[in-house]
C-alpha cells in the first residue's frame, strides 16, 4: 500500500514537474534562470517532505534505526549539495555561467549518489517493499535535476 | 496549464493521500511567483536553503531522539540570530534617570538600524545565504 502511495506521489511529482506549473503573478513567462532556480528549491522542498515521512516510518516502526539513518545521511548529503547550489545560483546568471564546472559536478553528485544508493544496495533494507518505497522517494527528489539542468541551459549558464 | 492536466493532477492527488498532497501543495505554492524576477530568485533561494537546513536538523535531532547521538551536537545559539545587532541606545549620562523625562528631552527613537546602503560593499553576516565564492569584491568594476 504504502509502495503504491509513494509510486502515485512521484508520479505526481512528475506531472507536475513537467508540466510548467511555475508562473507569474503578472503572467509573464518566468525566464529560464528563474524557472531553474525554483526547480532547485522543489528539489529541496520533496528532499525535506521525504525526510519527514522517512522519520515518521521509523516512528511507527516500517523502517529500522538503521536504515532511516542511511537514508536521512542520504538526504543530508543531498541537502549540502543543494546549498552548494544555491550558494552559486544566488550569484546571478553570470555569476553561476562561471561556475558552470561546480555546478555541473554537484548535479552528478547528487545523480551519482542516489545511484548508488539504490543500484547498490547502499539502503540495505531486507525488506524488499520497503525498499522499493525509499526507491521511489529518492527517485521523486531526483526527478528535479533535470529540470534544473535543462533550464541552466535555456538560460546559457551550462552549455 | 490545460484541463486535462489538471484532471490528471487532482486524480493523483486522490490517490496519493495525505502525504502527496502536502507535497502537491508545498510544490504548488513554490511555483507561484511575484512579477520581479530578482526579488524571486532571491526568495526561492532563501526558501531551499531553509529547507535544506530543516534537513539536516531533522535528522540531527532524529539521531538524538534515538540515542545515536548521546549529546545534543551542541547548544545551539539561533544560527540566524545576528549577535549585538541593536546599537546601544544612546543614553543621557547616568544618574540622572528620573522618573519622567524633562520636557526638553524628546525621546529620540533609537537610531533606526541605517538603512544599508545601496552599495554594500562590506560583509553581509545578517543574510541567510551563505556567500558565494565568487562575491563581488568591494568597488569592483
Amino acid at each position: 500500500m504504502r509502495k503504491r502511495l509513494s509510486i502515485v506521489a512521484v508520479l505526481l511529482v512528475y506531472t507536475f514537474a513537467t508540466s510548467s506549473c511555475i508562473h507569474r503573478v503578472d503572467n509573464k513567462p518566468p525566464s529560464p534562470y528563474e524557472q531553474a532556480v525554483t526547480y532547485s528549491t522543489m528539489l529541496a522542498a520533496a528532499n525535506a517532505s521525504i525526510a519527514d515521512a522517512v522519520i515518521s516510518a521509523n516512528r511507527s516502526g516500517l523502517l529500522s534505526i538503521q536504515e532511516t539513518d542511511r537514508i536521512l545521511h542520504f538526504q543530508s548529503v543531498i541537502a549540502d549539495d543543494h546549498q552548494r547550489l544555491s550558494s552559486i545560483l544566488n550569484s546571478g546568471v553570470s555569476g553561476a555561467t562561471d561556475s558552470a564546472a561546480a555546478i555541473n559536478t554537484i548535479l552528478a553528485d547528487i545523480q551519482t549518489q542516489a545511484n548508488a544508493l539504490i543500484a547498490g544496495g547502499g539502503l540495505g533494507i531486507k525488506n524488499p517493499k520497503t525498499q522499493g518505497t525509499i526507491e521511489q522517494d529518492v527517485n521523486s527528489v531526483l526527478s528535479f535535476e533535470p529540470l534544473i539542468t535543462k533550464y541552466l541551459q535555456l538560460a546559457g549558464v551550462l552549455k | 496549464m490545460n484541463p486535462q492536466l489538471v484532471q490528471e493532477i487532482i486524480t493523483l492527488i486522490a490517490l496519493a493521500g495525505e502525504y502527496g498532497t502536502e507535497l502537491y501543495l508545498k510544490l504548488k505554492a513554490i511555483g507561484e511567483l511575484g512579477a520581479d524576477e530578482q526579488a524571486n530568485i532571491h526568495k526561492q533561494i532563501t526558501d531551499g536553503i531553509a529547507f535544506d537546513q530543516s534537513v539536516k536538523d531533522k535528522y540531527a535531532q532524529w539521531r538524538v531522539h534515538v540515542g545515536l547521538d548521546s549529546v545534543p551536537t551542541e547548544p545551539v545559539p539561533p544560527a540566524s540570530t545576528p549577535a549585538p545587532a541593536v546599537p546601544p541606545t544612546p543614553q543621557t549620562p547616568t544618574e540622572a534617570a528620573p522618573a519622567t523625562l524633562p520636557p526638553a528631552v524628546v525621546p529620540i527613537a533609537a537610531p533606526a538600524p541605517a538603512p544599508a546602503p545601496k552599495v554594500s560593499t562590506v560583509h553581509d553576516s545578517s543574510s541567510t545565504i551563505p556567500p558565494t565564492e565568487e562575491a563581488p569584491k568591494a568597488g569592483s568594476d
